[in-house]
């Protein structure tokens, strides 16, 4: 029968006598709890300001969106009959700032949006000018007004009442926009925001047929309506038009976030399961170390389980002490991101503890910490008063297998358990499971079969390595028993390997935006190019020297509604391709084959070619649908149906920048139908703004957009992400090196009085140094070309199956980073053995 | 000789250089060893002095024989090996030199810390209590091997011991008590 409180007051008194041995035990907790609950509150800060801020978000409980043309007034009432209806039209533009002399100055891409008088249905438009009303938008001396980005000041160089040119309009600039109620995410952009009115924009002639317009209508439902209910009505009645409501309406946002948090999730529970190991080394060493007390306390007439509560309860309390400072730290976590990530963010993120994921988070790290500490518990339990009282006691691991695996295995189920509760995403607890285990098994064996490995070719080598005494003790210090090289290499091993494959991840995601977008995109992009302008647009292109080449593509907005004459709605597209039938997406037609794109079944089609309409498709949805040449798509434009058959397929590098599109006609099939130009433009100089700008006086409707400025924007804000994303690494690798010291001072406890007798027998510092160097050196090295080998291919597994990046393979950069690795390894090795050094031999020789 | 704490092991621990003085200073041939540094200390025991402990002080996960190979190689003794394996054979341990400490009885740890003391043919043999942990018979079997070798190897052999039996075999005998020399007689065996 346990003994409680006797438990617990032996456990108390241990603590005191020994808390500093459980430094690393108490960090280790610690850096795991505060990443993942740092995580977790991220996590929910988001999710929580997302939704609370949806309704203002959308801009209405149901939001319709209509590409080209505007509703019928019909379609209007009934609209009406469900709420009030405020309506936008958004598009992209060009503005100019320009002097009374008509002159221009300088261009600058914009999100242009046209509100009416009821617009912000919900929250409010505040402008650096004062309140914002309709009326400021109006014509007031013969100029209409608007109110912009501070980011547009800053580009054009303006301040109120300077006017702007968008389209053939001159605007007067009345107030520059502090808070706009229904911005979404768009971190990304590289343009600025102008808002006017809807009388204004039917007079800029932007709005031509075909152009890129989009017609957005928020509805504030009346009350006793229900969103989704009249979210089914209104799709049900039309069809053409698409819909959302604020509960689903950023989900686009959230499966951004919901990406980076996956990998922030995993990568915290790799810190868990670093710090895991850093908490074995630490009890096993305490343990180690306390076998005399145990012994005596054992002879005395203790009963086993007695000791096993002793502990038990000790380390628990640490661990719960270490919880404690984690979660603290971890509370911490959103103020931080707020504060680097505060201009990316669209809203400010609710900070506030979430106290039942915090539980889970407790109780998780609890049970991970018993994983990794109940092995050395139950071997001190089950070693024999007689085996304590033996000069150099030390655990068996097989001894009892049968029982340690049954122990592993039944909190092995109840952490996987737990991670679901905490992740909420069975696959991903699923698959970090089965690599962790797969990656301590792994570890285990190959450090046993290095440890042969060693012994026969040193066995083989003896005579010649007679010569070099340190040399074959180094050697052979690998394999003798007592040895830490199992010990070494599955705490160093899981540490670097998470490390080298979080890199190359990183590395990756970085190239990825840095080196392959600014390398391959085109130097400018167009849209809106009326059919009528482009004999104009062509001269402007032939006069310039500059520019290296022009492609131009008719683009029009259509959706895929039919597959082999079967409806959208009755297939089930896998996941992955679920968006081509979401909306409407850009639809073009062409004689050649874009530049980049490779034919992967079939062949492109005559440059002149007529009769029937032949369909090019992007390899994912051929794969995706199992469709074969020859079989038929539908889409529907304006309305109008046009079936095609598919003649071939290509691969669409999205990454490329330039112009792919995933449907293209062969020429003629879209004849007839109203749409826009669009394409690139590449120059031989940088001249950009030059041949912008010249466009844009001679063809105002253009609208123009420089990839470069683009890139940049898109890096300088992925920068910033990464950095918050960095973070964790670099605390995986805190965690690392703690294992690793904890792991050499398990191991030193004996190479202290290996230390002591060398001396003793003759041997110099700088020998017993060097003799240490060899081995450290050797463990570094072996532990470094494994981890190496394995990080790599866990991140060629994660890049290539759940991000889809073909991996790249950074083996200076991470070479780089398993030297310092390495160097750490010796250095705290030998630090370790300094101390040693330094201690006063009687201590061991006297008292045995 | 002379009761616990009287300052036996003090002394032997002093003049080997494992501990050092509080105050005064021990020359060891003319040599000042208490000015000595750690490392110039390890030199001054490889070259002159051989240890052998009451608890053997084997290192746990090396064999007898590379126990042994220890301050030879330290020594940068040329023929190690064959050094070593002579001098586990003087000790009857040649069958044992590939077993762990672990495997060996105490009397079989002595043996090999005997035979490792003397692999270097030390100048001077520091002996505490080397019996300490053994029984009658093996007592007897370390004694006469411990002279024995001294005998052979020339060297001068420091003794601490709580039995006269043993104290008889010694040309001299020096009692402490309170860390002072009460007594010093030499043996009328001898």
């Amino acid at each position: 029968m346990l003994d409680f409180p006797l438990s617990l007051k032996f456990a108390l008194k241990e603590l005191k006598s020994g808390f500093n041995g459980f430094k690393i035990f108490i960090i280790c907790i610690t850096l795991g709890v505060a990443s993942i609950a740092g995580v977790s509150s991220i996590n929910n800060s988001i999710r929580y300001a997302i939704n609370q801020d949806a309704q203002k978000l959308l801009g209405g409980d149901i939001q319709g969106r209509k590409t080209y043309n505007p509703i019928t007034e019909d379609d209007r009432k009934v609209f009406e009959s469900y709420g009030q209806v405020s309506n936008q039209i958004v598009m992209r533009s060009m503005a100019r700032n320009i002097k009374d002399d008509n002159e221009f100055l300088q261009t600058s891409l914009i999100d242009l949006k046209a509100v009416d008088n009821l617009y912000p249905i919900y929250g409010k438009l505040n402008i650096s000018s004062g309140t914002y009303s309709y009326g400021l938008l109006g014509l007031r001396n013969n100029k209409w007004g608007a109110v912009i980005d501070w980011s547009l000041k800053d580009r054009l160089s303006l301040s109120l009442a300077d006017q702007i040119k968008i389209g053939d309009i001159n605007f007067e600039v009345r107030g520059f926009i502090e808070k706009e109620p229904d911005r979404a995410l768009n971190i990304f952009s590289a343009s600025s925001k102008v808002i006017i009115s809807q009388e204004a924009i039917n007079l800029t002639q932007l709005i031509q047929p075909g152009s890129l317009v989009t017609h957005v209508y928020n509805i504030g439902l009346f009350e006793d309506y229900l969103a989704q209910k009249v979210e089914l009505d209104l799709k049900e009645k039309f069809p053409n038009i698409r819909f959302k409501t604020a509960s689903n309406s950023n989900n686009t946002l959230k499966l951004f976030f919901d990406n980076i948090l996956i990998y922030l999730t995993l990568l915290s529970l790799s810190i868990i399961l670093i710090s895991g190991v850093g908490v074995a080394n630490t009890s096993k060493t305490y343990l180690l170390d306390r076998l005399k007390t145990i012994a005596i306390l054992k002879s005395f007439g203790c009963e086993k389980n007695f000791i096993f509560w002793v502990y038990f309860l000790q380390f628990s309390i640490l661990t719960i002490l270490g919880i404690i400072l984690g979660i603290t730290l971890g509370a911490l976590v959103p103020f931080i991101v707020e504060f680097f990530l505060e201009d990316i963010l669209p809203f400010k993120s609710f900070i506030g503890l979430d106290f039942l994921f915090l539980f889970k988070i407790s109780l998780l790290v609890l049970i991970i910490s018993l994983l990794f500490f109940i092995l050395p518990l139950l071997q001190a339990n089950d070693i024999t008063t007689a085996q304590l009282f033996r000069p150099k006691a030390n655990f068996d691991f097989f001894k009892d297998i049968k029982k340690y695996l049954l122990v592993f295995i039944i909190l092995g189920i109840i952490t996987f358990l737990l991670i679901l509760f905490v992740t909420n995403k069975f696959l991903l607890t699923f698959y970090f499971i089965s690599g962790v285990l797969f990656v301590f098994i792994f570890f285990y064996f190959i450090s046993k079969f290095l440890i042969y490995l060693v012994k026969i070719v040193s066995g083989k080598f003896d005579s010649s390595l007679s010569s070099m005494p340190i040399t074959r003790m180094a050697i052979s210090n690998l394999w003798r028993p007592y040895n830490i090289t199992t010990q070494i290499i599955l705490s160093l091993g899981i540490a670097l390997t998470v490390v080298v494959c979080i890199l190359q991840v990183e590395l990756n995601i970085s190239s990825q935006i840095s080196n392959n977008i600014p390398k391959r995109a085109p130097s400018l992009f167009f849209i809106d190019l009326q059919s009528h302008q482009r004999e104009e647009f062509e001269k402007i292109i032939n006069d310039n020297k500059n520019i290296s080449d022009v492609r131009i593509a008719k683009i029009i907005r259509g959706r895929l509604v039919e597959v082999n004459g079967s409806p959208a709605s009755s297939l089930n597209p896998p996941k992955d391709i679920e968006w081509i039938f979401r909306g409407e997406r850009g639809i073009s037609q062409s004689g050649v084959i874009p530049l980049g794109a490779n034919i992967i079944e079939g062949e492109w089609w005559e440059e002149n070619h007529s009769g029937k309409n032949l369909v090019s498709i992007d390899q994912r949805i051929m794969d995706g649908l199992d469709l074969n040449i020859g079989d038929t798509i539908g889409v529907n434009i304006l309305g109008r149906k046009i079936i095609g058959e598919i003649y071939n397929s290509r691969n669409v590098e999205w990454q490329s920048g330039g112009m792919n599109f995933s449907i293209i006609f062969s020429p003629n099939s879209l004849e007839g139908i109203p749409g826009s130009l669009m394409g690139t433009i590449n120059l031989t100089s940088l001249s950009e703004r030059n041949i912008e700008r010249e466009i844009v006086s001679k063809i105002p409707n253009v609208t123009i957009i420089q990839v470069r400025k683009v890139v940049d924007v898109i890096k300088e804000v992925l920068e910033t992400l990464l950095v918050a994303v960095r973070v964790p690494l670099v605390i995986a690798v805190i965690s690392g090196i703690l294992v690793l010291i904890s792991a050499i001072m398990a191991g030193n406890v004996r190479k202290l009085y290996e230390t002591v007798l060398l001396k003793v027998l003759g041997a110099k510092r700088l020998q017993i140094l060097s003799l240490f160097f060899l081995e450290y050196t050797l463990l570094g090295l072996a532990v470094g070309i494994i981890s190496f080998f394995i990080g790599n291919i866990c991140s060629f597994l994660f890049l290539n199956f759940i991000m889809n990046i073909e991996p790249e393979f950074f083996i200076f950069q991470v070479l780089i980073t398993v030297l310092f690795t390495m160097s750490i390894i010796i250095f705290i090795g030998l630090m370790g053995m300094w101390n040693a050094l330094s201690y006063k031999p009687n201590i061991f020789l006297r008292n045995e | 000789m002379g009761p616990s704490g009287s300052g036996k092991t003090s002394l032997l621990m002093v003049m080997s250089g494992i501990e050092r003085l509080t105050s005064g200073k021990i020359l060891v041939n003319k040599q000042d060893i208490s000015s000595m540094n750690e490392d110039q200390l390890s030199v001054y025991r490889r070259n002159n002095i051989g240890i052998v402990f009451q608890s053997f002080h084997l290192i746990p996960t090396m064999t007898a024989l590379e126990n042994i190979l220890i301050p030879l190689d330290f020594a940068k003794v040329k023929n190690s090996l064959t050094i070593a394996n002579e001098a586990i054979k003087n000790v009857g341990l040649s069958h044992r030199a590939n077993h762990y400490p672990s495997q060996l009885s105490g009397g079989e740890q002595q043996r090999v810390a005997l035979a490792r003391s003397f692999s270097v043919r030390p100048k001077i043999l520091l002996a505490d209590e080397p019996t300490g942990n053994l029984d009658n018979e093996n007592s007897k079997h370390i004694v006469k091997l411990l002279f024995e070798l001294n005998k052979k190897n020339m060297s001068t052999l420091l003794l601490v011991t709580h039995n006269p039996e043993i104290a008889k075999n010694c040309d001299r005998i020096i009692t402490l008590e309170d860390g002072r020399v009460i007594d010093d007689i030499k043996s009328e065996n001898r």
